[in-house]
C-alpha cells in the first residue's frame, strides 16, 4: 500500500528529470560543439567524450520517462486508495530543511569575513536549535568549544590553515 | 616462499610505532562512524582526507584501510543496541540482533558480530594475498583498451546491477561521468564545462561531491524525521558471560559460510557488502535445523551477515589494489585518496613498490586484532556514542562536512557546491536514484576517457581494438549480458505484476 503512494509521487518527479534533462544536454552539446578546440592532431579530440555521455543522457532520458508511466499506470489500477496516511514531506518538514541549507548559505558566505571560529559557532548553534528547541545555553556552549578545538586542532596541530576573520584583528 | 618473504617484509613496516599508531587510529575512528547511525565510510573518510595529504602515504593508507573496514565492525552494535542500522550493510543484523539484545543476550550477540568479524576480517585478507599476485598479473597484460572495457564493466554493474532501477542508475553513471569532464582536459589543455569559472577550471573534486551526496543529504533526511519521529532508545548491554560455549559452537559454521560468500561476493564490482549480508542471512535461515528461530533471536543470523558484511568489505579491496578499478562509493574514495597521495594502485604498484602493498595487507591483520579489542571489551564506551543527542551529533558532522571540503583547497566556491549536492542528493534518496554510481563515474570518468583515447591513439583511430584483443571482448561481452540481464529482469518483474 504503502510502495503504491511512493510511486504515486515519483512519477512527477522522475518525468520532470527525464524532461528537464534533454534540454540541458543540448544547451551543453551546443556550448561544447562552439568551443574552439586546439590545433594539437588528436584521434579523439576533448569534445568526443562529453558529448558522447550527453548523447547517452538524451537518448535515456525517454527510457525513464516511460519507465516512471508505467509505474504510474500501474499504481493507478490498484484501488482501493490506501488507508494510511501518505509519507509525503509536510511544509514544515521543508521549512526545516530549507532552514538547514539557509545557515549552510550563510556559513558559506561569511566564513571568510568573520572567520572560522564566529561563522562555525553560530552555525552548529543554529543547527542544533533546529534539530533541538530550547537547551540553548548548552548548545551555545558547545558550539563555541566545538569551533575553538577544531580551530586550534586544524591550525595549530595539523597546520591547515583556516580563515581567522575579525578574530585576527 | 615469494609470500611469506612479501608478508615479513610487510609486517617489518606495519609494525612501526608510526605505522601502527595510524592503524589505531584508523580502526577506532572506523568504529565510531559506524556505530554512529547515517555516517557512513564515505563520509568518514571524505572529511578526514584533506587533513591525511600531509602524512606519510603508507601511514594514510594504513589508516584509510583501517577506517574501511573498521566501520563494518561498529555498524553492528547501533543494529543490535537500537534497531536502527548503522550503514546498509548492518540492516540484516537488526533482524536478529536487535531481537537477541530484548530477550537479554545483547552482549552475547555483540560478541558474535565481533568475533565473526574479526575471522572474517582475517581470513579475506588471506585471500587478498593469495589472490592479489595472480590478478596482479594477469593485469600487467592490460593495455589501455582493456582498462576501458574494465571500467566500462565497473561503471555498468555498479549502476545497473546493485540498483533498485536499472534506469535510474544509468542516468547517474552518465551524469557522474559527464561531472568527471568538467574542468582541464588533460591531453590538450582545453577547458571544458568552467563557464568563466576559475574553480571549475580544475575541475569538481569527488570530496565535494561525496559529502554532498552521502553526508549533507543524511543530515537533511534527519532534519526531515526529527519532527516525526524524536530520538530512539538504546537496548542495555547487561549479563555476566560474553558468549557461551554453545553459542560459540552455533556461530563457528555462519562464520565460515559467511566469509565465503562475502568475499566471492565482494570481489565483483557493483553488488557490494549488503547483498551479501541479505544472501548470508537467507543461507543460513536455509540450513538452519531451526528456521523458524530466525527473526526471533537466532545468533547464527548474526554471525553470518557480519562475517559476510567483512569479508567483502576485504574482497573489494582485491580489485582496488590488484587493477586500480574499485567497484563501490567507498572504495571509489579510496580510489581518489591513493592518487592524491601519488599512489596509482593496479599491477605496477606490486611490482614497483611491493614494501608498500605488504604493509598495507599486514596492517589488515594488525588492525583486525585492534578491532577485535576495541569492539568487544571497549564496546560498552562505544554504545554510550549512541547516547549523544542528535541535535549535537548532525551538527558538528556538519562543521566537520564543512571544513572538511574547505580544506581542500580553501575554496568557498566549494562549499556552495557542497550544498548543491547536498540539495541534489537528498531528492535523490528520496525517488530511488542511486547516489553510489554517480560518485564512481566521477572518480573513475578521468580514467576512463584517458583510456580510450590512448586505446585509440594506439591503435591509430581503429576501433576495433576494443573486440579484436580477448580480454577486453570478454569484458565488454560480461558488461552487454549484465545491462541485457538487469533490464530483463526489471520488465519481467513489471510484467509478473500486471
Amino acid at each position: 500500500m504503502k510502495e503504491t503512494e511512493k510511486r504515486k509521487t515519483l512519477f512527477h518527479f522522475d518525468c520532470i528529470v527525464a524532461l528537464a534533462s534533454i534540454p540541458i544536454a543540448l544547451f551543453l552539446i551546443h556550448n561544447e560543439y562552439n568551443t574552439p578546440n586546439p590545433s594539437i592532431q588528436q584521434t579523439l579530440g576533448p569534445s568526443f567524450m562529453p558529448i558522447a555521455i550527453l548523447i547517452a543522457l538524451i537518448l535515456s532520458a525517454p527510457l525513464l520517462f516511460f519507465s516512471s508511466l508505467r509505474t504510474e499506470r500501474k499504481s493507478g489500477d490498484d484501488a482501493p486508495l490506501p488507508a494510511e496516511p501518505p509519507s509525503k514531506t509536510s511544509a514544515e518538514q521543508y521549512k526545516v530543511m530549507g532552514m538547514v541549507v539557509l545557515g549552510l548559505v550563510v556559513y558559506a558566505v561569511i566564513l571568510t569575513p568573520a572567520g572560522f571560529i564566529i561563522s562555525t559557532t553560530l552555525l552548529i548553534a543554529w543547527q542544533t536549535q533546529l534539530f533541538e528547541k530550547g537547551k540553548w545555553v548548552r548548545n551555545l556552549v558547545v558550539s563555541v568549544l566545538f569551533s575553538v578545538g577544531v580551530y586550534y586542532l586544524f591550525v595549530h596541530v595539523l597546520k591547515v590553515m583556516l580563515p581567522a576573520g575579525i578574530l585576527a584583528l | 616462499m615469494d609470500l611469506l618473504a612479501n608478508l615479513s617484509l610487510g609486517f617489518s613496516q606495519a609494525i612501526s610505532l608510526q605505522n601502527l599508531a595510524y592503524c589505531f587510529i584508523g580502526a577506532l575512528y572506523g568504529t565510531v562512524i559506524g556505530v554512529l547511525p547515517g555516517i557512513g565510510p564515505v563520509v568518514g573518510i571524505s572529511i578526514l582526507l584533506p587533513i591525511t595529504f600531509s602524512l606519510p602515504p603508507v601511514s594514510a593508507v594504513i589508516m584509510l584501510a583501517g577506517i574501511y573496514y573498521g566501520s563494518a565492525y561498529g555498524g553492528s552494535t547501533t543494529s543490535i543496541l537500537v534497531n536502527t542500522p548503522g550503514e546498509a550493510s548492518a540492516v540484516v543484523t537488526c533482524f536478529d540482533g536487535y531481537q537477541m539484545a530484548i530477550q537479554g543476550r545483547a552482549k552475547a550477540a555483540l560478541a558474535t558480530a565481533a568475533i565473526g568479524s574479526f575471522f572474517a576480517g582475517t581470513f579475506a585478507t588471506v585471500a587478498i594475498m593469495l589472490l592479489a599476485m595472480p590478478i596482479a598479473r594477469l593485469g600487467l597484460k592490460f593495455t589501455p583498451a582493456e582498462y576501458f572495457s574494465l571500467l566500462l564493466l565497473a561503471l555498468t554493474m555498479v549502476g545497473t546491477l546493485a540498483t533498485e532501477s536499472p534506469v535510474k542508475g544509468l542516468f547517474a553513471t552518465l551524469v557522474g561521468l559527464l561531472l568527471s569532464t568538467v574542468g582541464m582536459d588533460l591531453q590538450t589543455g582545453r577547458v571544458r564545462f568552467a563557464f568563466g569559472s576559475p574553480w571549475l577550471i580544475e575541475g569538481i573534486d569527488f570530496i565535494v561531491v561525496a559529502i554532498g551526496l552521502f553526508a549533507i543529504s543524511e543530515i537533511l533526511v534527519q532534519a526531515e524525521k526529527i519532527k516525526k519521529y524524536g530520538l530512539q532508545k538504546r537496548e542495555q548491554i547487561s549479563g555476566r558471560y560474553w558468549i557461551t560455549r554453545e553459542e560459540l559452537k552455533q556461530s563457528f559454521m555462519p562464520y565460515v559460510r559467511g566469509t565465503v560468500i562475502g568475499f566471492l561476493v565482494g570481489v565483483l564490482p557493483g553488488a557490494g557488502s549488503t547483498p551479501a549480508t541479505f544472501f548470508s542471512y537467507a543461507v543460513e535461515k536455509k540450513v538452519s535445523k531451526h528456521p523458524e528461530t530466525f527473526g526471533k533471536g537466532a545468533i547464527e543470523g548474526v554471525a553470518g551477515p557480519e562475517s559476510a558484511n567483512n569479508a567483502a568489505n576485504q574482497g573489494a579491496l582485491v580489485p582496488l589494489l590488484t587493477l586500480g578499478i574499485p567497484g563501490s562509493a567507498t572504495t571509489a574514495i579510496m580510489l581518489g585518496a591513493f592518487m592524491i597521495y601519488g599512489i596509482q594502485p593496479g599491477p605496477l604498484l606490486f611490482e614497483k613498490d611491493p614494501a608498500f602493498v605488504w604493509t598495507i595487507i599486514a596492517s589488515m591483520y594488525i588492525g583486525n586484532i585492534i578491532l577485535l579489542i576495541l569492539n568487544l571489551p571497549l564496546v560498552n564506551i562505544f554504545a554510550k556514542l549512541l547516547d549523544l543527542p542528535a541535535a549535537l551529533l548532525y551538527s558538528m558532522v556538519l562543521a566537520f562536512c564543512t571544513v572538511g571540503v574547505y580544506s581542500i583547497r580553501f575554496a568557498v566556491f566549494d562549499v556552495f557546491l557542497m550544498i548543491i549536492f547536498g540539495i541534489v542528493g537528498y531528492f535523490m534518496r528520496k525517488h530511488d536514484y542511486p547516489a553510489a554510481p554517480l560518485l564512481l563515474a566521477l572518480v573513475l570518468g578521468e580514467m576512463m576517457e584517458q583510456g580510450l583515447r590512448r586505446a585509440l591513439t594506439l591503435s591509430n583511430g581503429d576501433w576495433s581494438v576494443f573486440v579484436t584483443r580477448p580480454i577486453s571482448l570478454g569484458l565488454l561481452t560480461v558488461t552487454f549480458l549484465s545491462v541485457t540481464y538487469s533490464f530483463v529482469k526489471v520488465l519481467r518483474k513489471r510484467s509478473l505484476n500486471h
